[in-house]
């Protein structure tokens, strides 16, 4: 017989429905839709002398919850010391902000904070023992040579060997100007002319300041160092043409000596402010708080409670410092006029419906006509911030 | 056809005497017999006559007490030892001969000579080796009834004992048969036929009666007369169904028998039988209903066993580590079923020839390819293509297997509606190479090759592709009977690329690989009938490039990132022995001395000491040049395994392991697509270690047709790599700032029951099975879960699995396949804060939460055509139903931030019932 081959042919004819029947559902088991409020601590006590401590309490939100803030009120905050002398902290303006009055408390003593909230739970920190804050031995900037961002670096020594462990946080202040300069402005109806000094007159409307906390967490350490020296620690990056800078820029820089544990739990917090779900992505991580609920001692609590003196310093940049030729990119607003005819009784009266406009200038010979221009081109508070100088400018 | 059939059948019939002869069945206790008293009584209980020369019969007393038992299994009792054969033809005369058989049909092919292929259940055996026995005689004899006489044939008494060694082939293919178990009731032994078919036997002189199984073939045996030291090759003719042969009891009490535990063999036919996804027979996914083995989810790259890690798991394909052993992110295995002989899973004894993972060995091989004549399988579906070849280059000593396979699912992806799927793209195609020569009768060369590619583009974002490339070379040389040894030098790579030019200004390609080149020595020396010994050396010498990070595209601005390559020798002697102490008593015992050296050029960072390792505690650096030896780690590892038998249908076994790591593998699965980078062992990340404990108990019920086992085991592992919380993995130059050792544990009990053989077979497993993690580092900073033990990404404490395949007649059989197991653990993102300006999340605990549970049940539906022998082609349909009941198991759980609003997905892959229906044709 001669050889025959063997050839088995397997055929799929055919495959009923898609192959890739894949699916995309929404993920939330019921321990992510719970509630999932926890009281939410920040702030430190302040051990330095004739100073308040300030704790902003809060409650967390589940990841569906779109609300900002959940500012935890009516809460009873009490700053106790190992001998049990308490002071009270107290939110006077209802906003979750409990504030001491001023303390010289005893850098040698311990302290910790009791909470008692609204809904009868009790909360403890454990007890902490005041560190002392080194100074600010200057806070500086410097810019990328390649994309000309702006880095604010803060640098300190401690002389003793004593701190290791620092954190940062920042107030942000900028001056910002409206497009056009208006002489003239709406005081209740009627156009007002500015005084001859317009750039100090209260009423002015061209130069405005924003105020803002900081928006990420700063820690660093002088771990492995051979003396306890902080050199150009970041603390914040502002990119290139960023309004922030594009007249003139302050940051005061707030520095805290903390603990290593205090230290783990903000590098964590920092940690997991970043994004999720990608590649690159980091391990979830736990937080460690030393705040306990004693009532139900499951109940998570978020926030680590450290005490220290606080020491601080301001920066100031003006645009004209900065490289890289900074101008504030915006998109585009045209500020188109409109001429309206005056009141002929009292030219000043101001009545347009518009409310998107403001007056700008007058014109015209012998019948003043008034000029109104969209309100952003010559109010700066369109553009969010104040318009009355901050004392410390 | 249907009277085709019954005259194949009448056939059939007349040609296997042996199997048509047991009309009558006998009972009776017949001590002290003499062999006429038994005779008479034979013939008063049956048809049968009996013609025999009492002279030659009358030196036999009989003494056997039996049961409705058939007459040849009689005379096979009465006559074992003697030198005296029966023949029995179809009228019922029984001839009682002395040396000879006498034929009592004309052989099958007597009326057309010159036609060697048989069909029928003869065997067309080759003479033993070394033997004239017989060679003349060219007509085909029942290989069963032949008594093979071995040595030269002497009247002096036998005593002392002899080596019977050979090959197992498959009639048909003449391909090696590795796994067959080998065993003889009296006295009670079984040994297995090594990876190319050979084995060793060591048995009394005398006459015995051989049986040899394999399963998916029939059952064997063997008289041989054993007079001195020989050969005796056997070959098994393929089990068809069409055969009305009582089904194999293939590797009857093996499990018994065999001194290994917790070692799970399958042969190609046992998987190709399990339902598979769009009919693509999958390797590791019968791998993964096997008790004790499990996998993280659908999709997941990998196995695992006894409640290790992926990444703890020796995947050996024919010798070449393979990384990663799937395609399209572990919706098919990366072997080609075509090309693969079978597998073997060592997760309790771990041979001592193998090491440097802490779970198990998978080990695949490779067929050596048809030796006898070219033949080939082709496949084509709507998903993948496949094409093997093999046959032999020059007959009887080179035979080559080609395999490829590809897959066009581009072309499917392309055609869906949705635009996300449209817009993706996905590919793989894998390559095999084999090679068999032999020199002669001592030297044999193995050339094998691999290679494998996959692509994949998620909606013309991230592009991620992977491959497997690997050959090695093997050359085999038997000493002697008893010695023999295998030289093997191979090399290994496992390469990925991620690259994204979604946004161009962000534009990457991240590159990881790992090379390996091997060689390794193993020797098998038989030193007596007690002691078989085996040792060996190998080495590894590896360089890694543990990432390489580039711009890509033009508008690109991403900078260039690469963490400088690693390298290490790991280097292991071996020596173990395998000792019968008595028929019931049996040892394993072995060491492995492993060497590991981390070689420079290197970086090494310095650290405060006393201080957990941190980027801020680096102090300096140590640079070293290349070739120097940074840090070496030697350890000893035991191996040993004890097997009691308590009957012959129970036995008892227990075994102990130690085992070391030094290779890491960092996986962050919190991505959608998770991404493994491997590290090894250097002076900062200490290799990891472990040892198991386990006890077997095992019970065949129903005179074997039912296998069950119990298997508990308890595992401790050490210097188990887990991250710190907020670790980063991708692009780490100082991977040990952000991982932290940590002590395991694990364990776990296997149930199984198993119906090898029958209309019905299939098994049962059910694995509860823990593995806890702690934090074991004082340095660490904060521990995970403040210290306490905690579920490992991989802890799944129940899984059940059934197989179960039911034959309704000779052409239609049904396969169901159901899977279920626990969801595997997961660290959940629970709420949402501000505190200190940042927006921030709350985790729980880690691992406190676990994703949905796995529950899939597959269907398939095998319609053969007619099975008339000398038909040309063959036809035959499978249909099935992959997911039936559409559960939408989760592929990946992930966390998106989308502008500060944190949301949570899941995503199934195979959401829904996916129908399939092949049809196989074979001519």
């Amino acid at each position: 017989m001669p050889k025959y081959k063997t050839i088995k042919f397997s055929i799929l004819i055919f495959s009923l429905l898609t192959l890739y029947s894949a699916c995309i559902k929404s993920y939330s088991p019921s321990a992510i839709t719970a509630a999932n409020s926890y009281l939410v601590v920040d702030g430190f006590i302040n051990t330095g002398i004739n100073s308040s401590t300030s704790f902003v309490l809060s409650r967390s939100r589940n990841l569906a919850d779109t609300s900002s803030f959940i500012p935890e009120l009516n809460a009873q905050v009490i700053l106790a010391d190992s001998n049990g002398t308490t002071y009270s902290l107290i939110d006077s303006n209802g906003n979750g902000k409990y504030t001491s009055a001023q303390l010289s408390l005893n850098p040698n003593d311990h302290y910790r904070i009791l909470i008692t909230t609204s809904n009868g739970h009790q909360y403890q920190s454990a007890f902490v023992s005041p560190k002392n804050t080194p100074l600010i031995d200057s806070v500086t900037w410097r810019q990328n040579p390649l994309t000309w961002d702006l880095t604010i670096n803060v640098n300190t020594h401690d002389p003793f060997n004593n701190t290791t462990y620092y954190r940062w946080d920042y107030s942000e202040t900028w001056q910002h100007n409206a497009p056009e300069i208006a002489y003239w402005v709406l005081v209740n109806g009627y156009v007002i002319p500015l005084d001859a000094d317009w750039i100090n007159d209260p009423r002015q409307i061209y130069q405005c300041w924003t105020t803002a906390p900081a928006k990420h967490i700063t820690v660093g350490t002088s771990l492995g160092l051979s003396q306890d020296v902080i050199s150009m620690q970041p603390i914040t990056i502002i990119p290139l043409n960023d309004e922030r800078i594009t007249v003139r820029y302050s940051i005061l820089v707030n520095q805290y000596a903390i603990s290593q544990d205090a230290y783990n739990y903000w590098v964590l917090i920092q940690k997991n402010s970043q994004n999720l779900g990608g590649l690159f992505d980091l391990i979830p991580s736990q937080l460690n708080s030393n705040i306990k609920c004693t009532t139900n001692p499951n109940e998570p609590v978020i926030g680590y409670v450290s005490a220290s003196t606080l020491q601080q310093q301001r920066l100031f940049i003006t645009n004209a410092e900065v490289g890289g030729g900074w101008i504030k990119q915006e998109p585009y607003n045209e500020c188109s006029t409109l001429i309206l005819p005056t009141d002929t009784s009292n030219f000043q009266i101001y009545n347009y419906p518009d409310t998107s406009y403001a007056p700008w200038y007058f014109t015209g010979n012998f019948v003043p006509a008034l000029v109104v221009v969209k309100k952003y081109c010559v109010d700066c508070r369109v553009w969010g911030g104040t318009n009355s100088k901050p004392p410390f400018w | 056809m249907r009277y085709c059939l019954a005259l194949s059948l009448l056939l059939f019939c007349i040609l296997q005497v042996a199997k048509c002869q047991d009309r009558k069945l006998i009972s009776g206790n017949f001590q002290n017999y003499s062999f006429s008293q038994l005779v008479k009584e034979i013939e008063s209980q049956t048809d049968y006559h009996f013609f025999y020369d009492s002279a030659e019969v009358d030196s036999l007393l009989i003494n056997i007490n039996v049961s409705r038992i058939t007459i040849s299994r009689l005379l096979n009792e009465v006559l074992q030892k003697t030198s005296l054969h029966y023949s029995i033809d179809s009228t019922g005369r029984v001839f009682i001969t002395n040396n000879s058989i006498i034929q009592t049909t004309l052989p099958n092919n007597f009326f057309a000579p010159g036609k060697t292929t048989d069909s029928s259940g003869y065997i067309a055996e080759e003479s033993p080796s070394g033997q004239d026995f017989q060679k003349k005689d060219k007509l085909k004899i029942s290989a069963e009834n032949k008594l093979f006489e071995i040595g030269i044939r002497t009247n002096k008494p036998l005593t002392g004992k002899a080596i019977l060694s050979g090959y197992v082939r498959d009639v048909q293919s003449g391909e090696p048969i590795a796994a067959a178990s080998i065993y003889l009731d009296t006295p009670s032994l079984m040994v297995n036929t090594n990876q190319y078919g050979y084995y060793t036997l060591l048995l009394p002189k005398g006459r015995h009666t051989i049986k040899i199984s394999s399963s998916g073939m029939q059952e064997a045996k063997r008289q041989v007369m054993l007079y001195a030291d020989g050969k005796l090759d056997v070959e098994l003719h393929e089990y068809v169904a069409s055969l009305k042969t009582v089904v194999v009891s293939a590797e009857k009490a093996s499990n018994i028998k065999g001194t290994q535990m917790g070692v799970s063999k399958l042969n190609i036919k046992q998987i190709k039988q399990v339902p598979a996804l769009f009919g693509e027979t999958d390797i590791l996914k019968v791998v993964l209903t096997l008790p004790g083995v499990t996998s993280v989810g659908e999709g997941s790259n990998g196995l695992n066993v006894r409640g290790g890690s992926t990444s703890q798991n020796l995947i050996l394909f024919n010798d070449a580590t393979i990384y990663n052993p799937s395609h399209l992110f572990g919706f098919f295995s990366a072997f080609n079923p075509d090309v693969v002989k079978g597998i073997e899973l060592y997760k309790s004894y771990i041979p001592e020839k193998f090491g440097g993972r802490l779970s198990s060995v998978l080990d695949v091989a490779i067929k050596d390819g048809n030796s006898k004549k070219w033949s080939g399988v082709a496949g084509i579906s709507p998903v993948t293509s496949k094409l093997t070849i093999e046959g032999p280059l020059q007959k009887g000593k080179t035979s080559i297997v080609l395999g490829g396979r590809t897959t066009y699912s581009d072309w499917l992806l392309h055609n869906l509606p949705n635009t996300t799927y449209n817009r993706s793209d996905a590919s793989f195609y894998d390559l095999n190479f084999r090679l068999t020569h032999t020199i002669n009768s001592k030297n044999f060369l193995y050339l094998t090759g691999y290679m494998s590619r996959d692509y994949f583009n998620f909606n013309h974002d991230t592009s991620y592709t992977y491959n497997n490339k690997s050959a090695n070379l093997k050359w085999r040389h038997i000493f002697n009977d008893k010695f023999s040894g295998v030289l093997t030098a191979g090399i290994d790579k496992y390469q990925y690329t991620v690259s994204s030019e979604y946004v161009p200004v962000n534009g990457y390609k991240l590159a990881f690989d790992i090379n390996q080149k091997n060689l390794r020595a193993d020797f098998n020396y038989q030193l007596n009938d007690k002691h078989a010994l085996d040792f060996g050396l190998t080495s590894i010498y590896y360089t890694l490039h543990p990432g390489n990070y580039q711009p890509l595209g033009q508008q690109s601005l991403v900078s260039p990132n690469v963490v400088p390559q690693e390298q290490a020798l790991e280097s292991a002697l071996y020596f173990g022995d395998s000792y019968s102490v008595s028929s019931k008593f049996s040892i394993n015992a072995g060491i492995r001395y492993s060497i590991y050296n981390y070689l420079g050029p290197h970086d090494e960072y310095q650290y405060v000491p006393g201080e957990g390792k941190s980027v801020n505690t680096i102090t300096d650096t140590n640079s070293y040049t290349s070739g120097k030896f940074i840090k070496t780690y030697t350890a000893p590892e035991v191996r040993i395994a004890l097997k009691y038998e308590l009957s012959s249908s129970s036995s008892i076994k227990i075994s102990y392991n130690t085992l070391h790591q030094y290779i890491h593998m960092l996986s962050n699965t919190a991505a959608i697509s998770p991404t493994d980078i491997w590290k090894l062992s250097d002076p900062n990340i200490k290799p990891q270690s472990g040892q198991q404990y386990s006890l077997g108990y095992y019970k065949n019920l129903k005179s074997n047709t039912i296998e069950t086992s119990i298997e508990v085991y308890y595992k401790t592992i050490s210097h188990y790599l887990d991250y710190k919380s907020g670790a980063s993995l991708l692009l780490n130059h100082h991977i040990e700032t952000d991982v932290i050792n940590s002590k395991g544990k694990a364990y776990g009990i296997e149930l199984l029951i198993k119906k090898p053989a029958g209309k019905f077979n299939g098994w049962l497993s059910y694995t509860f099975s823990r593995t806890f993690l702690k934090t074991d580092d004082p340095l660490a900073g904060q521990p995970v879960n403040n210290g306490s033990y905690y579920p490992a990404d991989f802890d799944k404490p129940h899984s059940v699995n059934l197989i179960a395949n039911y034959q309704f007649s000779h052409r239609i059989s049904v396969s169901a396949n159901v899977v279920y197991s626990t969801g595997r653990p997961i660290t959940l993102p629970l709420a949402v804060f501000n505190i200190g300006g940042a927006t921030s999340l709350y985790y729980s605990e880690r691992n406190q939460y676990r994703i949905p549970d796995y529950f899939r049940s597959d269907l398939s539906i095998n319609i053969d055509g007619n099975h008339r022998l000398k038909q040309k082609i063959h036809n035959s349909w499978s249909l099935g139903v992959y997911n039936l009941t559409a559960h939408q198991n989760a592929y990946s759980v992930y966390f998106t931030n989308n502008n500060g609003n944190v949301k949570g997905y899941e995503l199934s892959i195979f959401g829904t019932a996916i129908p399939f229906i092949t049809y196989n044709l074979k001519f």
